[in-house]
């Protein structure tokens, strides 16, 4: 029966295995002729995680400017409220407009209404005179003037 | 590893080729008869006992003390290379090549002719293990490397490379037997 001890002293014999000894001269002549590789001047590992690092923050900073968009910037660019402001706009005209010849139709109805009325005496003819003729008697937006300013002139 | 050592690895590692030279004196017949153990050919252990000194000096810029022998980033080195060549080339060599290569390794015992036979049995019996087995019983009782330094070399905890041992032995006692009944 082989004993561990046994077994021991034959694996230990064993060590007197060895290789050819021009065999080993001429490798390491060989070995030794080769030029070691030179580390990077900086670490791979280290540009790695470094070029990792850099294209990490430029996704999120592209990210952030794309879904987080500035309200004057948008709200210029939105072609939706660039047509709401537009159409409120011209609403806006509209009305105004709408309302200073309401105005001015008042004014000058107004003032036909005394230049008609004949029992009163007006005391400077030529300011009505004038005012006769700054007044555009082709402008046929409101019908209730033209009758009026046919009254007076004819 | 010794003051000695370290000074020559860290020549070696400056690019002195003779401070390297003289850890390939120290080492190269470690390496080479691990893996002659581990092939059982003595060209592919004189093929990859090259390679794996020339993997080193080609990377020693690369090593970094870590507490361990010089020896045993060689070991990792020649594990790797012995696990390369059995994936890449089918095992043709015969029983019959295999022991006599064994043979012709050894020194001329005119009269010792048993323990040629012996020491033929033992092989044979190694080449029967498991790679793990094999690894720790060649580095343990041929090469005499601690239980820490096998256990770096292999990746596992020194608690395992103890009961590899223990199993590795056991399984040798009873391959052994075999042999010398066949």
């Amino acid at each position: 029966m082989t004993t561990n001890e046994e077994i021991r002293k034959s694996l230990n014999k064993l060590r007197i295995i060895g290789s050819d000894p021009e065999f080993k001269r001429n490798s390491r002549a060989l070995i030794l002729s080769y030029q070691p590789e030179k580390a990077a001047p900086f670490r791979l590992p280290f540009l790695r995680f470094a070029g990792a690092f850099v294209i990490l923050i430029l996704t999120i900073a592209v990210l952030t400017f794309e879904l987080t968009p500035t309200p004057v910037l948008s709200s210029s660019f939105n072609p939706d409220y660039l047509q709401n402001e537009i159409e409120t706009l011209t609403v806006s005209v509209q009305i105004e407009e709408v309302e200073y010849r309401k105005e001015a139709n008042q004014t000058i109805a107004s003032a036909l209404n005394e230049v008609e009325n004949t029992s009163v005496k007006h005391l400077n003819d030529s300011r009505l005179r004038d005012e006769a003729a700054s007044i555009n008697l082709n402008d046929s937006t409101n019908p209730e003037i033209d009758a009026l300013l046919e009254t007076v002139i004819f | 590893m010794n003051k000695e050592e370290r000074d020559l690895v860290e020549k070696a590692r400056g690019g002195e080729s003779e401070a390297f030279g003289a850890l390939y004196d120290k080492h190269f017949d470690s390496i080479y008869r691990f893996i002659f153990l581990k092939t059982g050919s003595k060209a592919d252990a004189e093929d990859l006992s090259h390679q794996v000194f020339l993997s080193a000096w080609q990377k020693i810029e690369s090593y970094k003390f870590q507490g361990f022998p010089f020896s045993s980033w060689l070991y990792k080195i020649a594990l790797n290379a012995v696990i390369d060549h059995w994936r890449t080339r089918k095992p043709n060599v015969s029983i019959e090549l295999v022991k006599d290569d064994f043979l012709s390794e050894l020194p001329d015992f005119h009269d010792k002719v048993d323990q040629k036979f012996e020491l033929k049995l033992v092989k044979n019996a190694i080449a029967k293990l498991e790679p793990d087995q094999q690894n720790v019983i060649i580095m343990k009782f041929v090469d005499e490397l601690t239980n820490k330094e096998i256990a770096d070399v292999l990746g596992k905890s020194e608690g395992a490379v103890r009961v590899i041992q223990h199993r590795a032995l056991r399984q040798l006692k009873k391959l052994i037997g075999e042999e010398k009944k066949s």
